[in-house]
């Protein structure tokens, strides 16, 4: 019962309201919920934070009434490695620029799927961050690391 | 007439060489990434809207209403070449316009769709400039009690013609409304789920979450199938549709350009339900209905028209009483924030140029789209051919630098990345991410509504239903609610939604 609750869409949609609702309330307890009058800064959030635990139950409902669709597994792989790839990019474009930064998130993102090819790697990241360079940095000026140690 | 003058004056500002070139610029980027199989006005606007930062706010809006259409445009194309709708307004598109590619028609699809979308476009702008300013009379009279109802009741109408369940469309919206408190509570000071994070402080930002769930999530979906997939196109012979497609396709633009100009305006309007509308009404009334799924002319025409019109009178809702009535009018929205024009009543006379500007360069952009589209139809083909290993890490890049050049700091793309892990997990969930960037725009407003509504009324609860046009519009609210959760309605609603789906 349980595992199909949980690899069931509705059943997942539920426990994520459920979470976020009860998240903002235990996150939020602090804040002042003044009155109707004088609505604090807790006021809206605890009303949605209440609403949404309700939503969640009512989804949870469905998901025991209706039948479970078959979910397939998470690509686990493509959602690392694209993730990854775009936060080290984040944290080596503020650090080291650009020249480094596209090329290793293009990398990077090439384990999401399939068998890396390193020609094609190379290709698209030399190609990428002239495109960048072109577009961002000659074209519209902006303010982006190039290159800096 | 007030307002020929009004048009003038935004044709004076729209044609200026500037202004021209932005909206030429809009429509020529819009396209290019809407083609692109998979990537729909959404995903496209949230890529390009950080280059429109630097611009002022009339060809920055000028920019992003010409991104909208050539992304919608860019969609239709590919969805008539290789059956990839990029999004749900282009799905009806694909039905017949794929099958007159395979028989060899494809230049004349691709040359109907422009064709209903030009002629659509100046209809239903002239629609938006005749009807923006009585709008705005009426909205003006409206205190927050007002607002607050008129707000609810467009979640509930997006929320409702939003696809998949109802209950986790609310779902969805709640959490955006929750998101929306994050940062400094404007009227206490006081920090909301900030965890003492500086950039926190002052809320998420927008274009990272839309990123997040539009652009990462959908790399995430995709990457494991796409990588090594070939893309199979139709050639393009002439491009000139024959006199009996002409014949069967006028009447069709017609009645989808009425239909779609409607449906526009109605809060959570928008394309996609347009479209579809409009197919099934050229089925029903057309005289052989056995031709529809095998290439019948008027299933392009009418749909396209739709859809078209229904892009430029969203743009209604959005202008004249700053509630959006779907996503791509939530990121028009926020871009208008960010360039400080608060969206609503009051745009119309504080800022005529702007507001009549954009309404003239929207039938710029529509011409345009077909000066554009038609000859450089070959180079579009190209950029669909192009293999989608190449293309992700194109998007991921341009949305990281986008992101970054925000605020020039990186913490706007850890937001998005988190979004984008949270979007992926959404979309296998089977809910849908646009009410939860609705909720994410309107709620500080609602908040906002709320809480001067209640202190006016000094804690009275009951104004909401004691003001006339607040009740009426809680009572359609309501009503839209209860017609959704009646078992008829609702059965037909899900098999409209199981159509699309297919």
């Amino acid at each position: 019962m349980l595992r199909t609750f949980l690899r069931n869409p509705d059943g997942q949609s539920a426990i994520f309201f459920i979470l976020v609702g009860t998240a903002g309330l235990y996150f939020g307890r602090d804040l002042p919920f003044g009155s109707l009058r004088q609505m604090g800064a807790g006021f809206f959030p605890v009303c949605i934070g209440v609403l949404l635990i309700g939503i969640g139950m009512l989804v949870a409902v469905q998901a025991f009434r209706f039948e479970a669709e078959a979910m397939p597994k998470p690509d686990w792989r493509a959602l690392f490695a694209i993730t990854a790839a775009v936060v080290i990019a984040a944290l080596l474009m503020a650090s080291v620029g650009i020249v480094i930064a596209i090329p290793a998130m293009v990398a990077i993102a090439a384990l999401s799927a399939g068998r890396p090819r390193i020609a094609a790697i190379l290709g698209t990241a030399s190609g990428l961050t002239f495109m960048a360079w072109a577009i961002f940095i000659f074209g519209l000026g902006l303010r982006i690391p190039v290159l800096e140690f | 007439m007030d307002l020929f003058a009004n048009l003038l004056l935004g044709f004076g500002e729209a044609i200026s060489p500037m202004n021209l070139l932005y909206c030429f610029l809009g429509v020529l980027l819009g396209t290019a990434i809407g083609v692109l199989p998979g990537l729909g006005p959404l995903a496209t606007i949230s890529m390009l809207l950080p280059l429109t930062y630097a611009l002022g706010p009339l060809p920055a809006l000028i920019m992003l209403a010409g991104i909208y259409y050539g992304a919608q445009y860019g969609g239709s194309t590919t969805a008539i070449l290789v059956n990839l709708p990029g999004e749900s307004s282009s799905v009806v598109t694909a039905i017949d316009g794929y099958q007159m590619a395979r028989k060899g028609r494809a230049g004349a699809a691709l040359a109907i769709a422009a064709l209903a979308s030009v002629f659509a476009g100046t209809v239903s702008t002239a629609v938006v400039a005749a009807f923006s300013p009585a709008l705005s009379e009426v909205a003006l009279t409206f205190g927050s009690v007002e607002y607050f109802s008129l707000m609810v009741l467009g979640l509930i109408a997006a929320v409702i013609l939003a696809s998949g369940t109802l209950s986790k469309a609310i779902g969805m919206v709640l959490v955006g409304l929750m998101l929306g408190c994050i940062g400094i509570d404007v009227s206490s000071g006081i920090s909301r789920y900030t965890f003492d994070v500086l950039e926190l402080g002052s809320g998420l930002e927008f274009v990272a979450i839309a990123m997040g769930l539009f652009a990462f999530a959908d790399i995430v979906r995709n990457v494991g199938d796409k990588a090594d997939a070939p893309t199979r196109l139709h050639a393009i012979t002439s491009l000139w549709p024959n006199r009996q497609e002409m014949r069967d396709a006028a009447p069709a633009a017609v009645r989808g350009t009425l239909l779609g100009s409607l449906l526009g305006i109605l809060p959570g309007g928008g394309a996609a339900i347009s479209s579809f509308s409009a197919y099934t009404l050229e089925k029903r009334i057309s005289k052989r209905p056995e031709t529809f799924g095998h290439g019948a002319v008027a299933g392009v025409a009418g749909p396209e028209a739709a859809n078209n019109a229904a892009a430029q009178t969203s743009f209604i809702p959005m202008l004249t009483l700053g509630i959006p009535s779907n996503g791509v009018m939530a990121l028009m929205m926020g871009a208008m924030m960010i360039h400080n024009i608060a969206p609503g009543p009051q745009v119309i006379n504080s800022n005529p140029t702007l507001f009549w500007g954009l309404v003239t360069s929207m039938w710029i952009g529509n011409v345009m789209l077909i000066l554009l589209n038609l000859p450089l139809v070959g180079i579009w083909v190209k950029l669909i051919s192009v293999p989608y290993r190449f293309l992700y890490p194109a998007i991921l890049m341009f949305c990281i630098i986008g992101l970054y050049s925000i605020q020039n700091q990186i913490f706007e793309i850890i937001v998005a990345a988190v979004f984008g892990a949270v979007g992926y997990f959404l979309i296998r969930m089977r809910c849908e991410p646009a009410p939860l960037l609705l909720g994410f725009i309107l709620g500080p407003m609602l908040e906002e509504h709320l809480r001067r509504a209640l202190l006016l009324s000094r804690g009275d609860a009951t104004v909401f239903i004691t003001h006339p046009i607040s009740a009426v519009l809680l009572g359609i609210s309501v009503l839209l609610l209860l017609t959704v959760l009646l078992p008829g309605i609702r059965r037909k609603r899900e098999q409209v939604f199981a159509e699309e789906d297919t």
